[in-house]
């Protein structure tokens, strides 16, 4: 009876290995070439450590040890596992991409993937609005600077004056500093968001999900691959998927349910007067003074723009990511940690 | 009558000094002391069979049958202990030095000329072409630092130029020969808001230099054998009773150390370098800076005065630079550090007591 049941159990896994020799072609019929494409580094990957399991399983049919047999045997069980929560991963992006594509028509500017439409919405905002910022307040405080600068001389046999008349232009210059340094620096968070976008779109899953897939399915490494699917799975689909949400809540709110509806409007053109370091009349001053520190027309856009679009956004989407990254890893047989990173963001 | 798990343990035993043979013959990456450390390996095998046989001696003298049993189960950890190191030492040669670039190339479908520019050799292994990558991005980073810095010089040097005017503003161009009223003006002063925002530009990418430079000496002392005596140590320590867990602990951690780190790096390398010119990275950094030239050229004061202050360049570009600079050198390193950590914790756990390296990733 026991002798029955082993047979049985060889032939099902002969036969499962068969199945598995055929999914190169189901790749291969996917994708042409497969050296450009994740899906069959993936199964190349699997493929590879399901050959070094079958040659685990004939070492201990060799040397009739049962250990061996049993350690392949339940490694051949992870590698199932590996490649069914592979293909749940394909399905869940085939699902979230065709779901979400006419709201990506919007919210990127254009339909595709999710990680198109965050990479097209995260260019956009660059390129069309805190790029735009940055460059009109740094004319700004060069324009200030130099007008404020300006001090005049009148010397009359011998004895001489120096009037500093226009350096009353300095008292918005710290705050004006403060505004660039802030845009700059929003700047900046988005180009480093633009570079996890740009290596999740190109060479993501070609390079870390296979090698993930490889070394999940050995004991001694199965959580440095359980880690790497994490990361490969949390940065190419919820990453985007949070940078979309995070505009579409941004969109909703600031405009619809509150009083500031300008917020989204780009702030008002303002341009330093120019400033007579021989007439002490500062009635044009004062104009000046009430467009930058008076009217919120000019900072509140700009602070919205910078504190919540910007930064407020890219760390939800980070922590968002991470903490799903974390809770995947945990199911794939890793424990990470991944304070670090978060303090980094 | 032979059993099984006698010619299990002959069959291991066997296959020990092929296995250091192995790796003596493939020099171990240019490892000139690993000659040693195989030897020491071997040294520390046979010297715990000697203190466990010892044991054994003296447990027949004694009749002690504690002592027999704890002979007999350490002749078996020994055992294991020589199988890991034969692991070790198979994987450092076929995963770390006979593996070459081009293969990893070839498998990541990157095409060379996307990677050209990093001049690593096809024929390089793992860890050489790691190390090269890593002196790469050390470089990268302090062309960066040098960009930024020298924009901060330009601009310091724009926003302290103050020029006198007596011209049309004033009484017309004759007050200017007679000495006339006129006004001074820095026309360039505004220019120290910009700096202040470079200044802080240089702090993150100097973190991310200094990070780009514990990347590469990390590795250059991995190489030259930092943690490799912790082997011989491990084998020794797992023989010891209560110091098997500490022992399997120093093992693991010479194998994340040493096939995880330049893996990991080289897979941060396929990652992002593909990109570089895609997303302009060299339009934007530009030729290399001469720091020397003097700023008005052969004419001295009077050739700065005719060229007027020196220009700056983009400061989007510059904040680009930066930008990619942290995400390169600092965010993919701490990424590296949690799949390292959580690879050394189970495989620690697997072998001996566990470790958490993750304090490392902290510290980076």
């Amino acid at each position: 009876m026991e002798n029955k049941k082993s047979g049985w159990n060889r032939i099902a896994l002969i036969l499962a290995l068969m199945a598995l020799a055929a999914l190169p072609n189901a790749a291969y019929s996917q994708a042409p070439a497969i050296s450009t494409s994740w899906q069959g580094y993936s199964v190349l990957a699997f493929m590879i450590s399901v050959f070094v399991l079958a040659l685990t399983y004939m070492a201990g049919y060799l040397l009739n040890s049962n250990e061996l047999k049993i350690m392949a045997h339940d490694e051949l069980y992870q590698a199932i596992a590996t490649a069914v929560m592979i293909g749940l991963f394909v399905s869940v992006l085939a699902w979230v991409n065709s779901s979400f594509s006419p709201g990506l028509a919007v919210a990127g500017g254009q339909s595709g993937t999710v990680l198109d439409g965050a990479t097209a919405f995260n260019n956009g905002l660059i390129d069309s609005t805190v790029s735009n910022y940055q460059s009109y307040l740094e004319k700004l405080v060069k324009d200030l600077g130099s007008e404020s600068s300006k001090s005049a001389y009148c010397s009359f046999l011998g004895a001489g004056m120096n009037v500093v008349i226009c350096s009353n232009m300095n008292s918005v210059r710290g705050t004006l500093s403060l505004a660039y340094n802030a845009v700059s620096f929003a700047l900046a968070d988005l180009y480093a968001q633009s570079w996890i976008l740009q290596i999740s779109n190109t060479m993501l899953l070609s390079v870390l999900l296979p090698m993930g897939i490889f070394f999940r399915s050995f004991k001694f490494s199965r959580a440095a691959g359980g880690a790497l699917i994490a990361v490969s799975i949390g940065f190419y689909l919820i990453f985007p998927a949070c940078v979309l949400f995070g505009d579409m809540l941004v969109r909703t709110i600031s405009c619809s349910t509150c009083q500031y509806a300008y917020l989204a409007q780009p702030p008002d053109a303002i341009s330093v007067p120019r400033c007579n370091p021989f007439d002490p009349s500062d009635s044009t001053m004062m104009g000046f003074f009430s467009s930058v520190m008076k009217d919120n027309h000019f900072y509140e856009p700009i602070l919205f723009h910078v504190i919540i679009r910007c930064v407020l956004m890219t760390i939800f989407s980070i922590l968002v990511t991470l903490t799903a990254i974390r809770s995947m890893a945990q199911y794939l047989g890793a424990e990470i940690e991944v304070s670090g990173l978060v303090r980094l963001a | 009558m032979i059993g099984r798990r006698q010619i299990l343990y002959f069959m291991v035993m066997a296959l020990m000094p092929l296995g250091f043979t192995f790796a003596q013959s493939s020099s171990y990456c240019q490892v000139q002391d690993l000659t040693s450390l195989t030897m020491l390996s071997g040294l520390a095998v046979v010297a715990s069979a000697f203190f466990i046989a010892l044991g054994y001696m003296l447990g027949e003298i004694l009749q002690n049958p504690k002592l027999l049993v704890w002979a007999k189960i350490e002749m078996g950890q020994l055992a294991v202990s020589a199988l890991i190191v034969i692991l070790i030492v198979a994987g450092l040669d076929v995963f770390a030095c006979n593996m070459h670039f081009s293969d990893v190339e070839q498998f990541t479908g990157v095409t060379s000329a996307q990677i050209d520019s990093l001049n690593i050799p096809g024929s390089a292994n793992l860890v050489d072409a790691s190390r090269a990558y890593a002196t790469w991005l050390v470089g990268f980073n302090h062309d960066v630092l040098v960009k930024i810095r020298y924009n901060i010089g330009r601009i310091e040097l724009r926003a302290g130029t103050s020029m006198w005017n007596c011209g049309s503003d004033t009484g017309g161009f004759i007050s200017c020969l007679v000495g006339g009223p006129g006004y001074s003006q820095s026309k360039y002063s505004g220019e120290y808001s910009i700096e202040g925002m470079l200044s802080s530009l240089l702090n993150t990418t100097t973190a991310s230099y200094l990070s780009a430079i514990f990347i590469l000496f990390t590795l250059n002392f991995l190489t030259n054998g930092l943690f490799l005596y912790f082997l011989p140590l491990g084998i020794m320590l797992r023989s010891l009773p209560f110091m098997r867990g500490f022992g399997g602990a120093l093992i693991a951690l010479v194998l994340v150390m040493y096939i995880g780190y330049p893996v990991m790096l080289m897979a941060d390398m396929f990652l992002w370098y593909p990109s570089y010119t895609v997303m302009h990275v060299d339009t934007k950094l530009g030729g290399a800076l001469d720091e020397t030239a003097p700023l008005g050229g052969g004419l001295g004061v009077v050739g700065a005065i005719m060229a007027g202050p020196p220009s700056y360049d983009s400061t989007p570009d510059m904040i680009f630079l930066s930008a990619t600079a942290f995400f390169v050198t600092d965010f993919l390193l701490a990424i590296n550090f949690i799949v390292l950590a959580a690879a050394a914790k189970s495989l620690s756990h697997m072998i001996g007591d566990e470790i958490d390296i993750s304090r490392l990733a902290q510290m980076v």
